[in-house]
C-alpha cells in the first residue's frame, strides 16, 4: 500500500470515521459530526490563511450567512432544504466575490480590520431586520430529509455521512488547489510575494481565487449545520466560532492538508473528555495555540508526519 | 537530538505523550460517565457557566444544589436521593446546547431537565421531546409561550417555570392610570419616553408598554434603540430628557450597570419625571451598585415580595456570601416543582406520568404560587398566582404597592423630584 | 432634526469620549509604531488594570493613591512577560504579523477566563475619582469626564516629552524608524521593544482603571475600547501617537453627534462605515506612513 496517495489516505481516514459508527452512541456520534464540519471549515479557511498566508475574519460571516440564506429560504419563503443548501453555496459564492473584490486590495491588518468590520456588521443586520431574521430569537430551522426520513440527530446515521462527506470533499478541495498552478502561486505569494510577482504571478488575483474557492463549501457546510441541529441564531456571529475555527487550524497545522481536521477533532474531544476543566476552556485554548505557534508551528499534525516520515526513513535505511 | 538512525525522539516522546493521555481521559471518561445505581434520580442541569450569563449560572446552580440538599436531608423524592450533572452550555449556542442535552441524556441518562434558559429559538425542545425527558425551563417565554401554545400536544414534556410577560405590557400603565385617579401623583405633563435595546424581551416590553401609554392619551417625546452591546455613555438620552422633559420615563434595557450608571448621571440634574426600569431592581449586583440612588424607581416584575428578611434569601446568603438573583429563587423553586410532580406520580422514573403531573402543577414556592396554564405549559400570571406586583425601592429593598390587594406601601414621590 | 439645545452637550461629550478613546488607543499605536505588532491583548489588559485597582482598592480601603499606581505597575510587569514569552519567540520568523496577533487574542482570552475564574462575573464598581457635578455652559458634566478631558492631554504630553526629549524616548523613536540604523548606533532592539510593551500595557491598565471608575468593571470590557482603539488608529495613522491624538477626538465627536441626532443604535455603524472608507481610501490615515 502506498500511504503516500491521497486516494489511499482519504479511503483510511474514511474507514476509520466509520469504525466508530459501532459505538452506537448517538453522543459519540454527534460530537463527530460537529468535528467534521468545523474540520471542513477550518480546512477551508486554511487555503486562504496557510497556504496564502493571508489571514482574515471572513470565514465565520460566510459559514453564518450559508446557514441565515437556507434557513430564510426554508422558514420564510417555503422552499426545501436541498434547494436552501445548494442556494447557500450560491450566495456565499457571491459574497466572497464581492467581499473579496473591495477587500483583498488592502493587505496585512487593514484586510483583517476589514473582514472584522464584516462580522459586526453582519450582526447588526441580523438583529435589525428581525421579519427576516426573528433577530436574537434565531430561527428554527426544519432538516433536511430524504423521502420523509429526516437528516438529523434523532435519524443520526445519514446525517453522519452527510458530514464525512462534507469533510473528504474539503479535503479534496484542499488537496486540488494545492497540487494545480494555483496551489504554486498561493505558497509563493505566502514566501514571498515579490519574488512571485517577477515569477508572473498577480497577488491580486491570485488571492481572490483562493478567497472564493475557500467560501463556497464553507457557506453549504454553514446550511447544513443550522439544518441539523435544527436553528441558527445570532449568538454563531460572536466569537465563539471564530475562536474554533482558528484554534483548530493553528493547533492542527497551518497551511497543511490534515492539520486544520487533526484540529478540529482534538480539540471538540478534548472539550467533552475533561469536563472538570470546562471552566478553563478559554484558557487551555490559548495555551495551546500559544505554544503550537512558538514550538510546533507546522502544528500537532507535524508530530505524526515527522514520525511516519521517521519510520519511513529508517524502513529504507 | 537525532540519533544515528535519524529519528528525532523528541516527536516520538510528544506522539506517546499524547496517546497516553488521549488513553487516560478516554478511561476517565468512560469510568466517570457510566450510568450510577439506577435508584437515584438524576437531575440534569445545563447552565451557562462560562458565557455571558456566568452569574445568572452561578445563582440557578447554587439554588439547586440547595434545594437538592434539603429534599435529600429529608429523604429524597419517594426514597430516592437525587443527584445533580451540571454543564455548561457557555453562550447558548446551537451546537454546543446540543451537544450538551444529548451527553445529559444520552449518557448520564438523566430523569428530569431544569434550566435557567435554553436556546432562544427553543430548538431543544424537539431534542427532550424525542426522548421523552420531563423538562422545565425558565427562559425565552415569549416564543414558548407562541411555540407550544401554537401545538400543546406536540411537546407533552416541555414546561416553562414563568408566566407569560404579556403583564409586563399591562401592568404599569394601570398603575399610573391608578395613581392619576386616585389624585395621588399629578404629571407635569402627559410626555412619556422609552428606552430600549435591540431584543426581544426589551422591545416585547417596552413597545407595548408604549401602545398602552398611547392609547391612554399619553405622547411619546422620543425613543431610544440601543444596540445590544453594553451601553456606556448616557450623555445624549439625558441630553434629551433634559430638553423636553416628560413625566414618565420607562427603561427596558434590563442591565444591572447600565441601570445603575444612568441613575447616577440622571440625578446630576433630574428631571420631574417618575422612572420605570425594566427587571433591574431585582438583581442584588444594581442594589449593590446604585444604592440609595434608586430611592423611588419603579418596576414591575413577576415575583412575590422576597424581602432581605425572608427565611430562604437568610439562608442563601449565609450558604454562599451573597444575595441570590430572581433566577437564584426560581430554580429553588422548580426542583421542588419536580419534587411535587414526581410524588404524584408515583413513579419518577416514569417520564410520562410524571410529565402529566406536570400539567397539574400548583405548588407555592419563594417567588410565588405555581399554578400550571395548560393551554401553553407555561405557569399562571396575576391573581393569587406568579403576582406582578409594581414595587417602588426604598434603601435597596422593593415595596409593593399594587395591586391594593397585596400593596404593602403606599406610592411616595421619588426624592429627586422637586 | 438637530435641536440646537442639545449641540453643546454633544460637544462636551465628544470631547469627553474621544480623550477616553485617546487613552485607550495610546498604548496600542505605541506597540504598532515601534515592533510593528497588533497586540489583541490589549483589551484584556485594560481590564486587568481595572480589576487589579479593584483589588488594591478593596485590600487598601478605598486608597485611589495606592490602587492608579499598582494598576499601572503590574500590567508594566506583565507587559514584559508578555514580550518575553509570547512575542519575542515569534518575531522575526515566519508569518510573524499573523501569529503574533493570533498570540495576543490567545493570551486576551486566558486573561478574560482568568478574571471570571478567580474573581466572578457579576459587575463591579470603582468608587468615582472626583465625585460630583459641574454646570458648563449651561450643560452638566460629570466631574469625571472633566478629569478625562484633563488627564487625556496630559498623558499624550508626558508621552511626547518623554520621546522627544529624553534619550531613551529617542532610542524608541529610533527603533520604530529603523531598528538596523538604531542597531549600528548601538540601541538594542529587543530591550527597547520590551519596554515599549511594558509601558504600552501600562496605558492599558491606567485606562482600565478610568473607564471602570467612569463605566462599570466587567470581565469583558475591554472588548469595546479594543475595538474603539483601532478605528482610532486607523483614522489617525497607525504609529503616529499625533495622528492617535487627532483620530481618538474626531472619532469622539462623531460617535457624540451620531448618539445625540440620529439616534444611539446608528452610532457604531456609522463609525464601521467611516472605518471601512479609511481603510480604502485612505489607509495611512492622517498622519500615519504609508
Amino acid at each position: 500500500m502506498r500511504f503516500n496517495d491521497f486516494k489511499v489516505q482519504l479511503v483510511i481516514i474514511a474507514a476509520a470515521i466509520c469504525a466508530t459508527l459501532f459505538v452506537q452512541d448517538v453522543y459519540i456520534l454527534h460530537l463527530m459530526i460537529l468535528c467534521m464540519i468545523y474540520g471542513a471549515v477550518a480546512s477551508n479557511w486554511n487555503i486562504v490563511v496557510g497556504y496564502t498566508g493571508v489571514f482574515h475574519l471572513a470565514q465565520v460571516p460566510f459559514f453564518v450567512l450559508g446557514g441565515y440564506t437556507s434557513a430564510i429560504l426554508t422558514v420564510k419563503l417555503g422552499f426545501s432544504p436541498w434547494l436552501g443548501l445548494l442556494a447557500a453555496g450560491a450566495a456565499v459564492l457571491i459574497f466572497s466575490l464581492a467581499i473579496g473584490l473591495v477587500a483583498l486590495r488592502v493587505k496585512g491588518v487593514y484586510l483583517l480590520f476589514l473582514t472584522l468590520a464584516i462580522q459586526f456588521i453582519m450582526l447588526s443586520l441580523v438583529l435589525y431586520f428581525t421579519e427576516w431574521t426573528n433577530g436574537d430569537i434565531g430561527l428554527l430551522v426544519p432538516p433536511l430529509a430524504i423521502y420523509g426520513l429526516k437528516i438529523n440527530q434523532f435519524n443520526i446515521v445519514p446525517a453522519y455521512f452527510f458530514a464525512l462527506a462534507l469533510m473528504i470533499s474539503s479535503l479534496v478541495l484542499v488537496k486540488k488547489i494545492t497540487d494545480s498552478n494555483l496551489g504554486l502561486a498561493l505558497v509563493s505569494l505566502r514566501d514571498s510575494e515579490v519574488c512571485a510577482m517577477s515569477r508572473g504571478v498577480s497577488p491580486y488575483r491570485t488571492k481572490l481565487a483562493a478567497f472564493v474557492l475557500s467560501s463556497w463549501l464553507t457557506g453549504i457546510c454553514g446550511a447544513f449545520y443550522a439544518h441539523y441541529l435544527g436553528t441558527v441564531g445570532p449568538w454563531d456571529l460572536g466569537w465563539g466560532l471564530v475562536i474554533t475555527f482558528l484554534a483548530s487550524m493553528v493547533i492542527g497545522g497551518l497551511g497543511t492538508l490534515y492539520g486544520p481536521v487533526l484540529g478540529s477533532f482534538v480539540l471538540v474531544f478534548l472539550n467533552e473528555y475533561f469536563r472538570v476543566a470546562q471552566l478553563y476552556r478559554p484558557t487551555i485554548y490559548g495555551v495551546l495555540m500559544i505554544v503550537t505557534l512558538i514550538f510546533l508551528p507546522k502544528g500537532f499534525i507535524s508530530i505524526v508526519t515527522r514520525v511516519r516520515g521517521a519510520i519511513a526513513s529508517r524502513a529504507i535505511g | 537530538m537525532l540519533n544515528k538512525k535519524g529519528i528525532n525522539y523528541i516527536y516520538v516522546a510528544m506522539l506517546i505523550v499524547i496517546v497516553v493521555v488521549a488513553a487516560l481521559g478516554g478511561y476517565y471518561y468512560y469510568t466517570t460517565t457510566l450510568p450510577a445505581e439506577k435508584h437515584k434520580i438524576k437531575l440534569g442541569a445545563p447552565l451557562g457557566f462560562t458565557g455571558h450569563y456566568a452569574s445568572v449560572a452561578e445563582d440557578s446552580r447554587d439554588a439547586i444544589n440547595l434545594a437538592v440538599e434539603e429534599i435529600n436531608y429529608a429523604g429524597g423524592i419517594l426514597g430516592h436521593e437525587v443527584e445533580v450533572y451540571f454543564d455548561d452550555t457557555e453562550n447558548l449556542e446551537a451546537g454546543k446546547l446540543s451537544s450538551v442535552y444529548t451527553k445529559l441524556i444520552t449518557r448520564d441518562k438523566v430523569d428530569f431537565l431544569l434550566t435557567h434558559f435554553g436556546s432562544p429559538a427553543c430548538a431543544e425542545y424537539d431534542l427532550v421531546e424525542e426522548y421523552g425527558i420531563p423538562y422545565i425551563s425558565g427562559g425565552f417565554i415569549q416564543t414558548a409561550e407562541s411555540l407550544i401554545g401554537a401545538d400543546p400536544s406536540k411537546y407533552p414534556h416541555v414546561f416553562l417555570a414563568l408566566p407569560s410577560y404579556l403583564l409586563y405590557q399591562t401592568e404599569f400603565p394601570a398603575f399610573v392610570q391608578k395613581l392619576i385617579d386616585d389624585g395621588k401623583w399629578e404629571p407635569i405633563n402627559n410626555k412619556f419616553c422609552v428606552i430600549k435595546r435591540q431584543n426581544d424581551y426589551s422591545l416585547y416590553i417596552a413597545d407595548g408598554q408604549k401602545q398602552n401609554f398611547l392609547e391612554m392619551g399619553w405622547e411619546l417625546t422620543f425613543e431610544e434603540l440601543f444596540p445590544e452591546a453594553i451601553v456606556e455613555d448616557w450623555s445624549s438620552v439625558l441630553a434629551k430628557i433634559r430638553s423636553d422633559p416628560p413625566a414618565i420615563i420607562i427603561d427596558t434595557m434590563w442591565t444591572t450597570s447600565t441601570d445603575a450608571l444612568f441613575l447616577e448621571q440622571f440625578l446630576a440634574d433630574p428631571t420631574p419625571s417618575l422612572i420605570y426600569m425594566q427587571a433591574s431592581p431585582t438583581y442584588p449586583d444594581f442594589q449593590e451598585l446604585a444604592g440609595s440612588n434608586a430611592d423611588g424607581v419603579l418596576h414591575v416584575y413577576g415575583i412575590k415580595k422576597v424581602s432581605s428578611t425572608d427565611p430562604y434569601i437568610i439562608k442563601f446568603k449565609e450558604t454562599f456570601g451573597r444575595s441570590p438573583s430572581p433566577y437564584g429563587i426560581v430554580c429553588y423553586d422548580q426542583v421542588y416543582v419536580m419534587k411535587q410532580a414526581m410524588e404524584r406520580a408515583g413513579d419518577p422514573f416514569d417520564y410520562d406520568a410524571v410529565a402529566e403531573a406536570l400539567m397539574e402543577t400548583d405548588y407555592l414556592g419563594v417567588l410565588g404560587r405555581y399554578v400550571r396554564d395548560t393551554s401553553n405549559h407555561l405557569v399562571k400570571g396575576g391573581g393569587g398566582n406568579i403576582p406582578f406586583p409594581t414595587f417602588q425601592m426604598w434603601d435597596t429593598e422593593n415595596y409593593m404597592l399594587y395591586p391594593p390587594e397585596i400593596a404593602e406601601r403606599e406610592f411616595e414621590l421619588p426624592p429627586w423630584f422637586p | 432634526m438637530i435641536d440646537p439645545n442639545l449641540v453643546t452637550p454633544a460637544i462636551i461629550t465628544g470631547l469627553a469620549l474621544g480623550s477616553m478613546y485617546a487613552l485607550a488607543a495610546l498604548g496600542l499605536t505605541l506597540q504598532w509604531g515601534v515592533l510593528k505588532v497588533l497586540n489583541f491583548s490589549h483589551g484584556a489588559f485594560i481590564t486587568c488594570g481595572g480589576y487589579i485597582a479593584w483589588l488594591v482598592l478593596g485590600a487598601s480601603g478605598g486608597n485611589y493613591l495606592a490602587a492608579l499606581p499598582a494598576a499601572m505597575i503590574i500590567p508594566f510587569f506583565m507587559g514584559f512577560v508578555l514580550y518575553r514569552i509570547v512575542i519575542l519567540p515569534l518575531q522575526g520568523k515566519k508569518e510573524s504579523e499573523t501569529n503574533i496577533f493570533i498570540a495576543t487574542l490567545a493570551t486576551g482570552l486566558i486573561l478574560e477566563n482568568l478574571i471570571i475564574i478567580f474573581i466572578g462575573g457579576r459587575y463591579k464598581g470603582l468608587p468615582t475619582i472626583v465625585p460630583g457635578f459641574t454646570n458648563i455652559l449651561g450643560t452638566i458634566i460629570n466631574n469625571q469626564h472633566i478629569l478625562l478631558m484633563f488627564l487625556g492631554p496630559l498623558c499624550l504630553g508626558i508621552l511626547m516629552f518623554f520621546l522627544v526629549k529624553t534619550r531613551s524616548g529617542m532610542a524608541v523613536r529610533a527603533v520604530a524608524q529603523d531598528n538596523v540604523g538604531a542597531a549600528i548606533v548601538g540601541i538594542e532592539s529587543k530591550k527597547v521593544y520590551a519596554y515599549t510593551v511594558a509601558i504600552g500595557s501600562a496605558l492599558a491598565g491606567f485606562a482600565g482603571v478610568l473607564l471602570g471608575a467612569y463605566y462599570f468593571l466587567s470581565p469583558t470590557m475591554g472588548g469595546a475600547p479594543l475595538v474603539t482603539a483601532l478605528f482610532v488608529m486607523v483614522l489617525g495613522g497607525m504609529g503616529s501617537i499625533k495622528g492617535t491624538i487627532y483620530g481618538a477626538y474626531i472619532i469622539g465627536l462623531v460617535d457624540a453627534f451620531a448618539r445625540f441626532f440620529v439616534g444611539a443604535f446608528w452610532a457604531e455603524p456609522i463609525l464601521f462605515v467611516i472605518f471601512i472608507l479609511v481603510i480604502l481610501f485612505r489607509p495611512q490615515g492622517l498622519y500615519g506612513v504609508k
